[in-house]
């Protein structure tokens, strides 16, 4: 079931001498089982537009349809509650909202608040516990002697235990060091393979956005800027530039390369598949 | 003197204590650690999360005390209780999160902060805030509340509350780790300008290996020890090793390495994309 | 809601009103607020909110601004106003049904206690939003320094003032972060009964006190590593001196803390045809 964002704008303090503008006109479709890419500078309207994504936030202007219905309509309380379980939002360092004694407490809250029974709760914590690769042995641990990286990964699967048709994934990576942040966008493209969710990524690492998804999405300024394929997005390099944004340096060496008459197609901008395209480059030249 | 740092079997221990609050061991942060930076030197340290680097980094401040060894910083010992002031004024330090360590609700009010501590008369302090906000670029912002900042220029006036001490070392620790691309460009650019300008000496801990790679030594820990040191295309060519640390080499080294594993000539140390452009055009 | 409060926030903005001493604006502060507290008819209550409208005119704060403040203590008003209406039996009752009586007495006194409330919060407002926490803390310092000797720590209560303040608008902003982030588990603030929605606070509070805990941990680290030691050897950058707008200014807050109390003696408009009807017999 799509979400679809038509022509939204959001104002912060509409009518006061601080209002400002953090969404401008954005319209935009996310289908199922896509994996998507979020990026903008500081203050570019992402944050803004995942909440209302998940109807945290109302639009001033324009609607968002989940299934066809509008979830701001007058007295869709319900609706709106049945989206924040349906659109799992993740929030940037989500392990500053832990706050029960015990981790599987912690994880059981989404669904505890579902009202759903005992035996399903129990079987959706341990869904999610194993999700994110934490084993029965951390279930009755505090949360709060777990490490960075775990404790991350138990706000993760808090969000996971409500069964969430779509992911949003605000900076997961944000403060862990590089292997941290390998094992965790790789869990992320794991359990993506394993329920066919719908991920959404935010992020201003091109290099983490251009290893995953197939779409990406550049704010700027309350504007949606770019809506393509990676590979096509980081073609404009002096543009994303000029936002405050970087292109992956992989994209980067398809541009020069291809300036020296190297025949790279547009869409490599991943590691792998630059290492293999210049092989089979040299490897045809090399034969004579 | 020649020597910002002088480290010395440095050892740095806490205890660890169980549920009812009995000790029950304790963990060796920084395990006999030597380290020598000139003074100038502009020093990388990287390590992955837990590897000592920050608990290093606060004892040159003296904000921790070795609880073995010794580590001079300036020719200063820092358990000399007497020193510990000249200590924390020679050696600035700018932390994680730019938040936490703004003090006062306007941007030159917080930048006059240490140097008011120091007792400095207050027309020094009036010039020495005029120049930090300079060197940082900030002098347009100097009557802004901090929270109307973006995390760049927060961590810029934080550097700028450290010059104004006037250091002659600053320290910092993952000061980018929370800041998008533009605040990281920013940061970087005025370490640069302070290392090469200002002569100052910094010692940078970061998680990102392309801002590394502009220092001129990579100072490389695992388990409270010095495993790597050495210029930066020395110390990211090894890429295997610092694969195993848990660690990254820049994109472009990584990708020479993977071409090499396979048969491609391309030199190892290759640093950035030109150099890597380059390599395969004269092997084409 | 959480972004209305604007007690203890700067409003940076260059005005006269801005660069006079926080000892100035503290003193006037003060004795506006004790003037409130004198005046009690409505003449009185026009001046002073004549003179607090001229203050804010003067420095340049927006008037819709500095309103919204009032929004924070709304139910509060509401609160003291409604019960000064029912409980004054004092007067000429003027409604009367089932336990309620609302007398004249009553209404005068319900609506002086508003004005009064309101002017109390919008005066001090005036003080947080044209002096930098800062310079306030600075002013209450040197103001309370002579109880030094007597052994308050003056100087640590300052500094305390001066980082709640900062850290007031960041830690709003984490509770809204956080009631988002609840709010996206699944969590319901808004129904159930009093004791549910106490409960419902425990997922906000213990991430807030937590987060509170680590900034100030993380706070005390960087005001170490800046050399603070407490004010042993502590200069300022701008030292406080009272220039001569100073002065003038502290000549107009007395001139209108008079005017105030001299208010009370002006007879109400009845009283003057009274008199003058007596007179005239």
């Amino acid at each position: 079931m799509p979400i679809e964002v038509k022509d939204v704008s959001y104002l912060y303090e509409p009518g006061s001498p601080f209002e400002k503008t953090a969404l401008s006109h954005v319209s935009l479709t996310i289908g199922q089982g896509e994996f998507i890419g979020l990026i903008g500078h500081t203050g570019s309207g992402k944050s803004t537009l995942i909440q209302h994504l998940n109807a945290l936030l109302a639009p001033t202007e324009g609607k968002v349809l989940y299934n066809g219905q509008d979830i701001f309509e007058e007295g869709a309380k319900e609706r709106r509650k049945e989206i924040r379980q349906k659109v799992g939002l993740v929030f940037q360092y989500p392990e500053h909202q832990l706050f029960e004694m015990t981790v599987w407490k912690d994880v059981a809250f989404g669904p505890t608040n579902m009202k759903l029974s005992e035996e399903e709760i129990k079987e959706r914590v341990e869904w999610a516990m194993d999700l994110v690769g934490l084993g029965p042995e951390y279930y009755e641990k505090s949360p709060f002697d777990l490490s960075g990286g775990q404790k991350r990964r138990v706000a993760v699967a808090g969000v996971l235990a409500m069964r969430p048709e779509y992911l949003i994934l605000d900076e997961p990576a944000a403060g862990l060091d590089p292997r941290g942040r390998d094992e965790l966008f790789d869990r992320i493209a794991m359990l993506r393979d394993k329920t066919g969710m719908t991920v959404v990524l935010v992020s201003h690492s091109m290099e983490d956005v251009a290893r995953y998804v197939d779409r990406i999405l550049v704010m700027d300024h309350g504007c949606l800027k770019y809506d393509d394929t990676p590979g096509e997005v980081f073609q404009h390099k002096e543009e994303l530039e000029a936002m405050g944004l970087a292109v992956p340096k992989i994209a980067e060496l398809g541009v020069m390369l291809r300036r020296k008459g190297f025949d790279i197609p547009k869409d490599v901008i991943r590691m792998e598949e630059m290492e293999e395209t210049l092989l089979r480059l040299f490897g045809k030249e090399a034969r004579p | 003197m020649e020597f910002m740092i002088e480290a010395k079997d440095l050892t740095f221990e806490y205890p660890v204590y169980d549920e009812n609050g009995n000790e029950t061991g304790s963990v060796r942060a920084v395990d006999r650690m030597d380290i020598l930076v000139q003074k100038g030197e502009f020093v990388a340290v990287l390590g992955h999360n837990g590897s000592g680097k920050s608990t290093f980094a606060r004892h040159i401040n003296a904000l921790f005390l070795p609880t073995d060894g010794e580590i001079l910083v300036d020719g200063m010992d820092t358990k000399d209780d007497t020193k510990v002031w000249d200590i924390r004024k020679n050696a600035g330090m700018v932390f994680q999160n730019p938040d936490n360590q703004i003090i006062a609700s306007v941007v030159e009010e917080d930048v006059a902060f240490g140097p008011e501590n120091l007792g400095f008369a207050p027309e020094k302090i009036r010039k020495n805030v005029d120049m930090g906000l300079q060197s940082v670029h900030m002098e347009a912002y100097r009557e802004a509340s901090p929270n109307k900042l973006s995390g760049g220029q927060k961590q810029r006036v934080a550097i700028a509350g450290i010059l104004a001490m006037e250091p002659e070392c600053i320290i910092l620790d993952e000061p980018t780790a929370m800041l998008d691309p533009s605040g990281r460009r920013e940061v970087m650019e005025t370490i640069e300008y302070l290392n090469r300008e200002k002569k100052m000496t910094i010692i940078y801990i970061t998680h990102h290996m392309e801002e590394a790679a502009r220092a001129d030594r990579i100072v490389v820990m695992d388990h409270g020890r010095v495993v790597m040191s050495g210029k930066p295309r020395q110390v990211f060519t090894q890429v295997d090793r610092m694969k195993e640390l848990g660690l990254d080499v820049p994109q472009a080294t990584e990708l020479a390495w993977r071409l090499r594993g396979r048969g491609l000539a391309v030199p190892q140390d290759i640093m950035t994309m030109e150099e890597m452009t380059e390599a395969l055009c004269r092997l084409k | 809601m959480i972004r209305d409060i604007t007690i203890g926030q700067y409003y940076p903005v260059d005005s006269a009103v801005h660069r006079l001493d926080p000892r100035v604006k503290l003193a006037a502060t003060f004795l506006f607020i004790i003037g409130i507290f004198c005046v009690d008819n409505f003449l009185g209550f026009g001046l002073a909110i004549l003179m607090l409208a001229l203050v804010v005119k003067k420095s340049r704060i927006p008037y819709s601004y500095l309103l919204r403040g009032l929004k924070a203590i709304f139910i509060l008003l509401i609160f003291s106003v409604v019960m000064n209406l029912l409980l004054n039996r004092q007067g000429q009752p003027l409604v009367s049904f089932w336990i309620i009586t609302i007398t004249d007495q009553g209404i005068y006194t319900a609506a002086f206690l508003g004005l009064r409330l309101i002017l109390l919060v919008l005066g001090s407002s005036v003080m947080t939003l044209t002096t930098t926490p800062l310079e306030l803390t600075d002013g209450i310092e040197k103001a309370m320094r002579p109880l030094k000797k007597i052994r308050v720590p003056v100087h640590e209560i300052a500094m305390m003032m001066s980082i709640a303040l900062r850290f007031i608008p960041i830690l709003l902003e984490e509770t809204d972060k956080i009631m988002k982030a609840q709010q996206a588990r699944g969590a319901d603030f808004e129904s159930g009964n009093l004791l549910q929605r106490a409960k419902s606070m425990v997922p906000i509070l213990v991430p807030l006190f937590i987060s509170a805990f680590r900034r100030a941990d993380d706070l005390a680290t960087a005001m170490e590593a800046r050399c603070y030691r407490g004010d042993v050897g502590r200069t300022r950058m701008k030292e406080m001196i009272y220039s001569k707008e100073d002065k003038i200014a502290y000549g107009i807050v007395f001139l209108g803390l008079a005017l105030l109390i001299a208010s009370r003696f002006v007879p109400s408009l009845p009283e003057i045809l009274a008199l003058l009807s007596g007179g005239a017999l």
